[in-house]
């Protein structure tokens, strides 16, 4: 279970989170929703620990955990997962040596390499990539639907317990998407699983039925609810719930 | 190829076999500093040549006459007169089987890896201690089929004639203070001779290990690739850590003869106290190709520059070379490659790392010559700094006299990306291991180039000075 109370954060001393009360339980997928700048992918930063934004009240905990005291690592050791927006490429690096290094450090026993080339090249053909991206070096020179698709392989691999996955449609066509979709679901039916989406795309968000949706506007939450929201923005966009007392951009 | 059952553990290598000392007993250990006499006993001792002694007598006054660079790291500490020019620690040089070295100078050649290594994967290994080859033997394969591989001192005993037409053709005497100086007083070495059309399909090793507190080395070594021949040549260095200045003075000098391929490469680690002022050059014919692979991670102060010379028209020249400057450490390296002949090709890549407050700089030349037409040069210099405090440098020069020249130039210098690390750190990897796995990426392009094995001793030298990386 993942509880955000209150949070507020700062990117370059200039307020983005105004707020934010989630709760996320074991078995559910919730959408999070929002024009751009509203604070989305700030959240799945601020989640993970990224220095660059300053988290200045609130609290964040997972399954008891207070994130306060974890760094990045620490948080990711407990179970918490980012898909990056755009992740950067890393020199001479493969995805292999990148998830076996990540495998050791979150499983001090685990030592089969071999093990691990099966379970990911299982994983690359549930995303239709081939297998020379474990040697590959990772996203480099790979187009955004690559990079995303890599990150759903890290995703299987890693196996956590909360995982943020920021904008994993953009760029991304139709097959994709439903494979996107599937791995969703097989990672949701391990069991004890917990998924945040930020997404744009009505399709995909048709595809993983997500059990909450949420709308970010002004760095707080505006509207909570079911499926019902995602039709109120297909129809009118955000500027409905913009115009609700409760978005701060109502004001301004 | 390797037998698996017989991979050489050179990733258990430690801080420790590297830098301690063992006890031994010197055979000769002449007094320190530098003088005629110093000169004529090394010669005497080696029952050389007169030809051989007179280049030393030209060499020392050439040494003497000579003022230091004027240019790169700071010299001035170094002190010529606290130097032992000359020491030997083994009753029976040049010995053919490692049971023939003596228990205590073959441990630490144990402890370095070199006779697992020579089983498993190489041609043939010399092994240096001090100012001599302890140990020097090459498989009969290659020697059947003609291939010399000597200690140097036996080799201008044995191949006086071969070696008095190659030796100090390509770095000559008068070339700068410290090729002076190592001519006069040369001890040691390699002496590789291919003959026309072998191709050696395993690479050959020497290590150059110096033992003793203030010591010198200036080993030579000549290598002879003849037309059509093939060769990978490895050297490997090391000495212990005595808070004392050592000096390092080695030469190499590399004929490549037409359409002959050479591999040089070389993981160089001297103790942080040690001065490597080191000269590399090779000479290459028509259809040629010479290969520079070099780590320096050791010593002090290291000015090295490996030197291509492409006579030979579509002669080829590759330079690899991973500098790491950590704390109190200066390298100072780089290339250069001189094109005479037409349609020739090179390529430079060069890759540095500074931490602790270390200094690394790419110093370069490239030098196209009036009828050198249509050659390709291209230079790439990457610096990666891994904190503040530490210092990268990049001097290129270009001197271009032919129009049809095609010379590109791309540099990088940058800290680790703040990007990269969290991205590591969001896969649940430690800010240590990330730097770590960043730095071997950042050196991947040159490491693989290196056979498996030395690939991860050189792996497992970073990760040494990687330790305690967290600022």
């Amino acid at each position: 279970m993942l509880i955000i109370e209150n949070l507020t954060a700062q990117y370059q001393q200039k307020p983005i989170l105004k707020g934010i009360n989630l709760r996320v339980g074991e078995g559910e997928i919730h959408a999070i929703l929002g024009p751009n700048g509203s604070g989305k992918s700030t959240l799945g930063r601020v989640l993970l620990g990224d220095g660059n934004y300053q988290k200045t009240a609130g609290k964040i905990l997972l399954n008891d955990m207070n994130f306060d005291e974890a760094n990045p690592t620490e948080r990711s050791k407990a179970g918490f997962f980012l898909s990056f927006q755009s992740p950067p490429e890393l020199d001479g690096v493969s995805a292999k040596n990148l998830l076996l290094a990540a495998k050791k450090s979150m499983d001090s026993t685990f030592s089969s390499s071999f093990r691990l080339r099966k379970e990911l090249t299982e994983n690359l053909k549930k995303l239709h990539l081939g297998e020379e991206f474990l040697t590959r070096e990772v996203h480099k020179g790979a187009s955004g639907g690559e990079r995303r698709k890599l990150e759903m392989v890290s995703l299987l691999t890693l196996n956590p317990k909360v995982a943020f996955l920021d904008e994993i449609d953009s760029g991304i066509d139709v097959d994709a998407m439903k494979a996107i979709a599937e791995v969703i679901h097989e990672f949701m039916s391990r069991g004890k699983k917990s998924i945040i989406v930020v997404s744009h795309t009505e399709k995909l968000l048709q595809l993983i039925r997500p059990t909450h949706f949420h709308v970010l506007c002004g760095g707080i939450i505006v509207q909570s609810g079911g499926k019902e929201i995602l039709e109120a923005v297909h129809q009118c966009g955000f500027c409905h719930f913009a115009d609700t007392k409760n978005c701060p951009l109502h004001h301004e | 190829m390797s037998d698996p059952q017989s991979k050489v553990q050179f990733q258990d290598i430690s801080r420790n076999d590297l830098d301690r000392a063992n006890a031994s007993d010197y055979v000769h250990q002449f007094p320190k500093g530098l003088n005629k006499k110093i000169v004529q006993r090394i010669s005497e001792n080696k029952k050389e040549p007169s030809w051989m002694l007179d280049i030393r007598f030209r060499a020392l006054e050439t040494f003497e006459k000579l003022p230091l660079p004027t240019w790169g790291p700071d010299l001035s500490k170094l002190d010529f007169k606290n130097i032992r020019y000359f020491s030997t620690a083994s009753e029976n040089p040049h010995a053919k089987s490692w049971d023939e070295v003596s228990p205590e100078i073959k441990r630490t050649f144990e402890r370095l890896r070199i006779p697992e290594a020579e089983k498993a994967v190489l041609a043939g290994v010399g092994a240096q201690y001090e100012s001599e080859n302890v140990y020097h033997n090459l498989k009969k394969e290659w020697d059947d089929q003609g291939v010399i591989f000597e200690d140097f001192d036996v080799a201008v005993q044995k191949y006086s004639d071969l070696v008095r037409k190659y030796f100090s053709k390509c770095v000559p005497i008068l070339d700068h203070k410290f090729a002076a100086l190592h001519y006069a007083v040369t001890s040691g070495g390699t002496f590789l001779y291919v003959p026309k059309g072998i191709k050696i399909t395993q690479p050959l090793q020497a290590y150059f290990r110096m033992n003793s507190m203030n010591q010198g080395q200036f080993e030579h070594t000549l290598i002879i690739v003849e037309d059509e021949a093939d060769a990978h040549y490895i050297e490997g260095c090391s000495a212990p850590k005595y808070g004392s200045q050592s000096l390092h003075a080695g030469c190499v000098e590399v004929f490549v003869g037409k359409g002959a391929k050479m591999r040089y490469s070389s993981v160089e680690n001297w103790s942080k106290d040690t001065y490597n002022l080191n000269t590399k050059r090779a000479i290459v014919g028509d259809h040629g190709r010479m290969e520079w692979i070099g780590g320096n991670l050791g010593s002090g102060v290291t000015m090295l520059y490996p030197c291509s010379i492409l006579v030979g028209n579509y002669a080829q020249a590759d330079h690899l070379g991973v500098a790491f400057a950590n704390a109190g450490q200066n390298q100072d390296t780089g290339a250069k490659v001189i094109i005479h002949g037409k349609n020739c090709r090179s390529k430079i890549v060069a890759k540095s790392l500074s931490k602790g407050g270390g200094t690394s700089t790419y110093r370069g030349m490239v030098s196209v010559s009036k009828n050198a037409q249509n050659a390709i040069v291209n230079v790439e210099c990457d610096a990666l700094m891994l904190d503040d405090h530490s210092l990268s440098d990049t001097i290129p020069h270009i001197k271009c006299e032919n129009s049809t020249a095609s010379i590109t130039h791309e540099a990088s210098a940058g800290k680790i990306s703040e990007e990269v690390l969290l991205y590591f750190q969001s896969r649940g990897i430690d800010e240590e291991v990330a730097k770590g796995m960043i730095v071997n990426g950042f050196l991947d392009e040159i490491v693989k180039t290196l056979p498996l094995e030395y690939a991860a001793e050189l792996n497992r030298l970073i990760e040494l000075e990687m330790e305690g990386s967290i600022g």
